[in-house]
């Protein structure tokens, strides 16, 4: 597993790991910011290898066509057939978070494997710039693509997912939304509802880079059966006056503005860690994965999110521990929904 | 009160974002598969499918390839309570059906021990209805396919498309004021208020009610929103029987009930036939599993019906209203509201009092446990001519008082209750029948004094009807078959205040069971008067009104005879009064006002004077009815008089008024009868276009003795040549009551002492008898009359 910053010549970095790894099955991704146990890095490489007779390991790769979300995340999914032998079975899959509903990804994926194999990973990142990010397959760069690696195992696998983030004020109406664009909040235009109820910088108002950066410690958050979700509000329309999430925001539904400070979401980190070590039904953890979202980075800030991979390496407790910051990350068990933003998601290899 | 934040409000967002997905989905994707993903992930169970006669449809959380068709269609009948899901386990299942689909039921599963809560399952039956909602859109666009093959069916095809994104967006839109009415804390009859307006909106017609159950007495609905009804029509329609009308029915059957044509319908409603509704439709509120209460439409538009896509978006509607009313501190705040329609259900809203139907419960529940109870029904008299006069503002405010001097006349157990109207009864618990008795005659005694009124003082007075029913007679009662109910006993003391009234003002009268017998032989009056309508029974008399001046007859007027074959000639005032009560009178008038003017036409010369009652006044008819009589006979206008009382002026002065001036535009003359006797206002005298004032007889028998009667007469005389108006003085019977009156300057007379009224036949020959000198002097007075 490959997260590294696409600062590097991404075909090059592919070339070096195959001359290191030979015949290993290799899935990976650009990133907004890596994960280790000693620490993050930013402009960095992080290489996760799992091995061993316990495991079994198919990886698959499919370009996203427009209206072909789905399709894709159904393709990818069915490289768990190849693994079908193993017990406990998990499907790592990296997307291209620029490239529309992620929820179609995670749907389409698990229309095949169903409830039998959960669900983990991360949307690709591009250090903020949002323009391009890519995935990684075997020696080759993809953008506009999702990557999979169906990982077979005689030891269950662990799920932790937890975002930190607290409804602030009344609710709001989604009163028009199409997809991930927010128009209305309350028939008001959202970018103008939002801004507004936030008490924004003037900066915010106008300039694409600075709202982004306001925004990324202000998402949005929509109410689930067992919990509630956030939505990263990627950028702003100032034409349109809507707002551009990464995932769905449902017309009809109610919408808070979210808020978090390091204190919530540094417990949230202890809770995401502590939910995946628990469900190992009380093995010992081989190693961790992390996707931890951009925006938390943003609350946190340099000191905090050092903190942060502390505190989950803490918890590895020497173990290997390898993750990256994501624009939007995956989880699907039981329990959670699919799709998640804001959200830390580890994942324990047992 | 007010509603809290929508946090708790979850299922009815989910619901409208499933609208709103399947409402966005393109015409290609797979609606149902959609429905089941969202409905998996909304309710985060383990896995969903939908299954139809024709298999599986769409399911979820299964690997591919290893969908379990044959438990899936099993767990949809029912065969099935658990499934297993690969990566689950053992979970529990939860059905429903799923209209649209031919057998189409929905299903989910959840592994075990959580199942499922009962919002989630009321939320569940709401998607399946929006699912149902979605797919009959999209076979109306499928009918319309397989039905194109021309280029303008292609038009009409893109018009469907439209309507029907139309339609759910409009939905849509009212779903979400709705949700946003709640999570905005808007006060719980806004709330209420969206519902209403939204389902008249969406389906587009005039009139919505919604009705919950009553919490504390299951029978019962109460309507706690409406939209396009009158106050009055929602108030008497506030409280309705579980299984009445259309709504009622819903809530019964738990299914949508249509009535096209409802007048015809078994489920109609009288008050709303009348009201004009044409076609009616209602849908089952749910909550939780059970349904409590109904969303009605209806339409006052002739050949109304309802399109199957209508009926499915009332259905949707009506859930979302369910689950939007789930909402826990909705659900707070509703039966706080449900309470108080009761409270207002059982409280008269203007004074404050109870009303009928609490009145009926208490005297129930004290004859149930064998008290001893009097009931007293008092009705105000003169109350209309206060609220007629002195407006609705005074006459409300007089209500109030006698309520305040009504409660200060009983003892703190009593009730006093308000009926409606000038309308109140009193119940007397324990009390001995001597206390009634002297308790009915306080009441009297505070009603008769004057009432200080903002800008006025009022005298009115009250006639109350008691009756007595001790104890052992509740006990012995209560168990009467027969029917000795509250109301029974409710209507006993109403006829003992009826003949309390026909008494005289300001009376008590204790009810005897002789007055439920006057009851029947009253309805059998009715119905012997309907025979004698028909079978030509009733026939016109004409009393010779003469003019000494002159010396002749002058002309007539005309006086109903009802010859019954058994009782001989019923007297007027026996049966009038039926004809009156039972509308009757408007047919009989018609033909009397024809009979008259037929046989004045064929009397050269004479006048005829008509009796105009109330009823004929307050009806609207007595002008097309005048104006027939005077093209059909072709008699002068002016040969014809209408008689009206004072009483029958004063009930509704204004409308009077107008129907007075239009008679004049006809040509006809009015006469006042009997002034005197009743309120004799001057002034409504010189504002009404009247021309003749007839004094009655009863101060014709005292002008000769003198007295205060004779001043009367004098009086009234003296105000028709004030106003210059004609007089005409009734029942003259002696010589001396005749040069009395002729000495205060009367002309014009009638009575015995000349002829009583005699059959059209006779009526030539009277005349001819009547010479001068024969006017003059008395005739032998007849004791047939």
């Amino acid at each position: 597993m490959v997260f590294a910053s696409d600062s590097y010549d991404l075909s090059a970095l592919l070339g070096a790991v195959g001359e290191v790894a030979g015949n290993a099955a290799v899935i990976g991704c650009s990133t907004a910011g890596e994960i280790a146990a000693a620490g993050v890095s930013d402009l960095g490489v992080v290489v996760m290898v799992l091995g061993g007779a316990d495991f079994q390991v198919a990886t698959a790769a499919a370009s996203v066509e427009p209206d072909g979300l789905r399709a894709a995340g159904a393709e990818v999914a069915r490289a768990a057939e190849t693994v079908a032998d193993s017990p406990y079975r998990v499907l790592l899959v990296l997307s291209d978070g620029l490239s529309g509903d992620q929820e179609e990804i995670v749907r389409g994926a698990f229309s095949v494997v169903g409830a039998q194999v959960p669900l983990v990973g991360g949307c690709a990142g591009d250090d903020l710039r949002m323009e391009r990010t890519s995935q990684l397959h075997g020696a080759e760069v993809l953008t506009g693509s999702v990557v999979a690696a169906a990982i077979g195992s005689q030891a269950p696998f662990g799920l932790g997912v937890q975002h930190g983030w607290r409804r602030v004020g009344e609710p709001m109406v989604v009163t028009a939304s199409e997809d991930v664009r927010v128009l209305t909040l309350d028939d008001e235009p959202a970018l103008d509802a939002y801004l507004r109820r936030l008490d924004a910088p003037a900066e915010a108002w106008t300039d694409a880079q600075a709202f982004t950066h306001f925004a990324l410690t202000h998402p949005l958050g929509v109410s689930r059966r067992s919990s509630e979700e956030v939505r990263m509000i990627a950028e702003a329309d100032f034409e349109e006056r809507a707002l551009v999430c990464i995932a769905r925001v449902p017309q009809g539904g109610l919408a808070w503005i979210m808020e978090g400070d390091e204190e919530s979401v540094l417990t949230a980190t202890d809770m995401a860690c502590n939910a995946a070590l628990a469900a190992l039904e009380g093995r010992p953890a081989l190693g961790l994965f992390a996707f931890d979202c951009i925006a938390r980075r943003s609350v946190l800030g340099v000191a905090g999110i050092q903190r942060e991979v502390e505190r989950i390496a803490a918890h590895a407790g020497g173990i290997p521990l390898g993750g990256f910051y994501t624009y939007g990350e995956i989880a699907r068990d039981s329990a959670v929904g699919g799709f998640h933003n804001q959200t830390l998601v580890v994942l324990a290899v047992g | 009160m007010t509603l809290g934040a929508g946090a708790a409000n979850w299922s009815t967002q989910q619901l409208t974002e499933m609208l709103a997905l399947v409402s966005a989905l393109p015409a290609s994707a797979d609606v149902v598969q959609r429905a089941v993903e969202h409905i998996v992930e909304s309710l985060e169970t383990d896995a969903g499918a939908a299954v139809s006669d024709a298999g599986v449809l769409a399911s979820v959380g299964f690997p591919d390839g290893a969908i379990p068709y044959a438990d899936l269609v099993a767990a949809a009948k029912g065969g099935l309570t658990e499934l297993d899901v690969p990566g689950a386990g053992r979970c529990a299942v939860l059905v429903v059906p799923c209209d649209r689909l031919p057998g189409g039921r929905l299903l989910i599963a959840r592994r075990q021990p959580e199942g499922f809560s009962s919002e989630e399952r009321s939320l569940f039956r709401g998607f399946a209805r929006v699912l149902a909602l979605a797919l009959q859109a999209r076979s109306a666009l499928q009918d319309e396919r397989d039905l194109r093959t021309a280029s303008e069916a292609e038009a009409r095809h893109r018009q469907v498309l439209l309507d029907s994104m139309q339609e759910r967006h409009a939905l849509l839109e009212r779903l979400s004021r709705i949700q946003r009415s709640i999570s905005t804390r808007r006060p719980l009859h806004e709330v209420l208020e969206s519902i209403v307006v939204g389902a008249a909106a969406l389906i587009g017609d005039s009139v919505t009610a919604l009705r919950m159950l009553d919490p504390d007495d299951p029978d019962l609905l109460l309507m706690v929103a409406s939209h396009g009804l009158s106050p009055q029509m929602q108030e008497r329609t506030r409280r309705s029987s579980v299984g009445q009308g259309v709504g009622g029915t819903a809530v019964t059957t738990s299914r949508l009930v249509v009535s096209h044509d409802y007048a015809a319908s078994d489920n109609a409603v009288k008050v709303f036939a009348e009201d004009g509704v044409t076609a009616c439709m209602a849908a089952p509120v749910f909550q939780g599993d059970g349904v409590v209460g109904s969303l009605t439409v209806a339409s006052r538009v002739q050949g109304r019906t309802y399109s199957r896509s209508e009926q499915e978006v009332l259905l949707a509607f009506a859930e979302h209203t369910g689950l939007a009313l789930n909402d826990a501190r909705t659900v707070a705040a509703l039966q706080e509201a449900v309470s108080e329609a009761t409270r207002q259900a059982r409280q008269d809203p203007l004074t404050g009092l109870p009303n009928r139907t609490r009145f009926l419960e208490c005297l129930g529940e004290s004859r149930a446990n064998g008290r001893e109870v009097s009931v007293l029904f008092i009705d105000l008299d003169d109350f209309k001519l206060v609220n007629d006069t002195l407006g609705h503002t005074i006459g409300d405010a007089l209500l109030r008082l006698v309520a305040d001097r009504l409660a200060g006349s009983v003892r703190g157990d009593d009730l006093v209750a308000r009926l409606g109207g000038d309308e109140f009864a009193v119940l007397l618990v324990s009390t001995p029948p001597a206390q009634a008795e002297l308790t009915a005659h306080r009441i009297a005694e505070a009603l008769s004094q004057p009432f200080q009124l903002p800008g006025h003082q009022v005298s009115i007075g009250a006639s109350t009807g008691v009756v007595l029913c001790s104890g052992d007679q509740a006990k012995l009662l209560s168990g009467d078959m027969e029917g000795h109910s509250a109301e029974e006993l409710l209507r006993d003391a109403d006829v003992a205040m009826y003949r309390a009234k026909a008494l005289g003002k300001g009376r008590a009268v204790l009810f005897e069971p002789s007055m439920r017998i006057d009851l029947q032989a009253r309805s059998r009056m009715e119905r012997d008067l309907r025979k004698a309508m028909e079978q030509g029974q009733l026939v016109v008399h004409y009393q010779p009104i003469v003019d000494t001046r002159l010396g002749k007859v002058i002309g007539s007027e005309a006086l109903l005879r009802w010859e019954h074959p058994e009782l001989g000639l019923v007297p007027p005032e026996e049966f009038i009064p039926v004809a009156e009560d039972t509308g009757m009178i408007v047919g009989i008038g018609r033909q009397v006002l024809l009979d008259a003017a037929c046989q004045t036409a064929r009397w050269p010369g004479m006048s005829v004077s008509v009796n105009v009652s109330a009823r004929q006044l307050a009806d609207g008819l007595l002008i097309e009815h005048v104006r027939e009589a005077l093209q059909r006979t072709g008699i002068d206008p002016r040969n014809l008089t209408l008689e009206l009382t004072e009483t029958v002026l004063i009930d509704d002065i204004h409308a009077a008024a107008g129907i007075l001036a239009e008679l004049k535009v006809l040509g006809v003359r009015i006469a006042i009868d009997d002034f005197g006797t009743g309120y004799s206002s001057l002034s409504y005298l010189a504002s009404l276009p009247v021309d003749v004032l007839k004094v009655d007889k009863k101060f014709v028998a005292g002008v000769e003795r003198g007295g205060s009667e004779g001043r009367i007469a004098a009086a009234v005389v003296a105000i028709a040549r004030s106003l210059h108006l004609t007089t005409i003085t009734e029942g003259i019977e002696t010589v001396q009551q005749l040069h009395a009156m002729q000495q205060l300057g009367c002309e014009r007379f009638q009575g015995y002492f000349w002829s009583p009224a005699v059959p059209a036949a006779g009526f030539p020959g009277v005349c001819e008898a009547l010479t001068l000198p024969a006017i003059a002097l008395p005739r032998a007075r007849s004791a047939a009359s």
